[in-house]
């Protein structure tokens, strides 16, 4: 007994050390910490305020640029509403519009060079943003929130390796999915599209609307590369993003009402044929 | 002045609490302004965990202390664990360099509380800093993503890091020993 504990004694240092390098790597490799430590991430308090103050302080180079962009999208959105109002007199589908809310928000943390990205808002919880929303900007999508606390919120990026976005092609109407390979923030591939149908370059990528995240033709991105090898199954396609992860500053949250009504449905259907 | 002269317990603390401050703004700031140049982000804040002191504190204090502010950094880009490896695996390695290339006193007969540009001179200086840098900066991608890219694909972007954060933790310690003349030993 004596021996043992002079031996650890001796090896005090190393047996730290290998103990804590340990702890670390079950914390990155086991998925039942992440969610249960989720305080250790940028949505929480503490973290979040310092990235807002670098944020508000980097915010006024860029106060004349957004001053412009958001006139230009003002005008857009009232050419929307004028063309709604001469469609609404054919169709009247109020049910569909009041589906979607939009919350806007502020970025003030940002990343696009790991390849594990997140985003950090400045609203939270208080402003009636839950884990799961969709996140857009004018240009296309953005990402999907993850945690949230009372003043703000996480959001996976679209550039996040684990994501994948249910996502179709425009004139075609082929769906597939939307994942991104790492390192290139400009550039996504489609997925799973079958050889035997036609794709060009220049083809939009819209999303789908069937996931409750997202409704149905937000822009993704334009088809930049089409590959087909001999004994592959489906397309190689690459997608230029619409998106520019590096200068987003505004986005919209969005806020599905019939969410729940709708996955608890599907969530019926599954449990009753598996 | 929180750089004072006289050198009580409380203001050592204060001090360190400041630097470690200092290099988490700098790194956000530098964060947030390489992202429009280059797809790769530098650690510039490793510079606080080579300027700990080493001789008479016990290794295993800062092993934990790595640990723990190793983890405060993983909230910081909601990568939990990443950090705290490296940044332990970090403390270690830098005690085995420091016992090669140890940092001198003034009086010339003991070893430095604390490795420092001035305490260690410029050449010893650089190798610690560059050895120790290269290690953190390959350890986080290995850990970030290591069946993503390929290694040999983000060699030049790491090189690019690893000099910027030299040049960074470098002119830290300049700055820091002009602004309290008696840290510099």
């Amino acid at each position: 007994m004596k021996k043992l504990f002079r031996f650890l004694y001796n090896y005090k240092n190393l047996l730290t050390f290998l103990t804590l390098e340990f702890c670390s790597l079950l914390l990155v490799f086991n998925q039942h910490f992440h969610t249960k430590f989720k305080q250790v991430n940028s949505s929480n308090l503490s973290i979040g305020s310092v990235y807002e103050f670098f944020s508000s302080l980097r915010q006024y180079t860029y106060l004349k640029e957004n001053y412009i962009k958001i006139l230009n999208e003002n005008a857009y959105l009232k050419e929307q509403i004028l063309q709604n109002s001469i469609q609404a007199n054919k169709i009247s589908d109020k049910f569909s519009e009041k589906q979607f809310k939009f919350i806007p928000a502020q970025i003030i943390n940002n990343s696009i060079t790991h390849t594990k990205n997140y985003l950090t808002l400045n609203k939270g919880a208080s402003s009636g943003i839950i884990p799961g929303m969709g996140v857009i900007t004018e240009s296309g999508i953005v990402g999907s929130v993850k945690s949230v606390s009372e003043h703000f919120a996480t959001v996976v990026s679209l550039l996040h390796t684990d994501v994948l976005v249910s996502a179709k092609l425009i004139p075609s109407n082929v769906m597939g999915t939307i994942r991104w390979y790492g390192y290139n923030p400009l550039q996504v591939q489609l997925l799973y599209i079958p050889r035997h149908l036609k794709v060009e370059v220049g083809d939009k990528v819209v999303t789908s609307g069937y996931d409750a995240t997202f409704y149905t033709d937000i822009p993704i991105g334009v088809v930049s590369r089409v590959e087909l090898n001999k004994e592959s199954l489906f397309y190689d396609i690459w997608v230029d993003i619409s998106t520019d992860f590096s200068t987003l500053q505004h986005v919209y949250v969005l806020e599905n009402n019939l969410r729940v009504e709708r996955e608890s449905l599907e969530n019926v259907t599954k449990s009753y044929y598996e | 002045m929180l750089l004072s002269h006289t050198m009580s317990k409380e203001n050592i603390w204060l001090r360190y609490f400041a630097t470690f401050v200092a290099y988490i703004s700098l790194q956000i700031l530098i964060g947030q302004a390489s992202m429009h140049f280059y797809r790769s982000t530098c650690f510039v804040y490793i510079g606080f965990f080579l300027s700990l002191p080493w001789y008479k504190t016990t290794l295993i204090f800062q092993l934990l202390l790595g640990f723990f502010i190793g983890l405060i950094i993983d909230a910081f880009y909601n990568s939990l664990g990443v950090h705290a490896f490296t940044v332990v695996l970090l403390i270690y390695c830098r005690n085995l360099l420091l016992h090669l290339l140890p940092p001198i006193a003034v009086n010339d007969y003991e070893y430095a509380t604390k490795p420092s540009l001035y305490s260690m001179g410029f050449k010893k200086f650089s190798i610690y800093v560059l050895f120790l840098t290269v290690i953190y900066h390959i350890t986080v991608f290995c850990l970030d993503a290591w069946n993503f890219v390929s290694f040999f694909s983000v060699l030049p972007s790491l090189f690019i890091n690893v000099v910027l954060s030299y040049f960074v933790i470098c002119s830290f310690q300049i700055i820091s020993a002009l602004v309290g003349n008696t840290s510099i030993r």
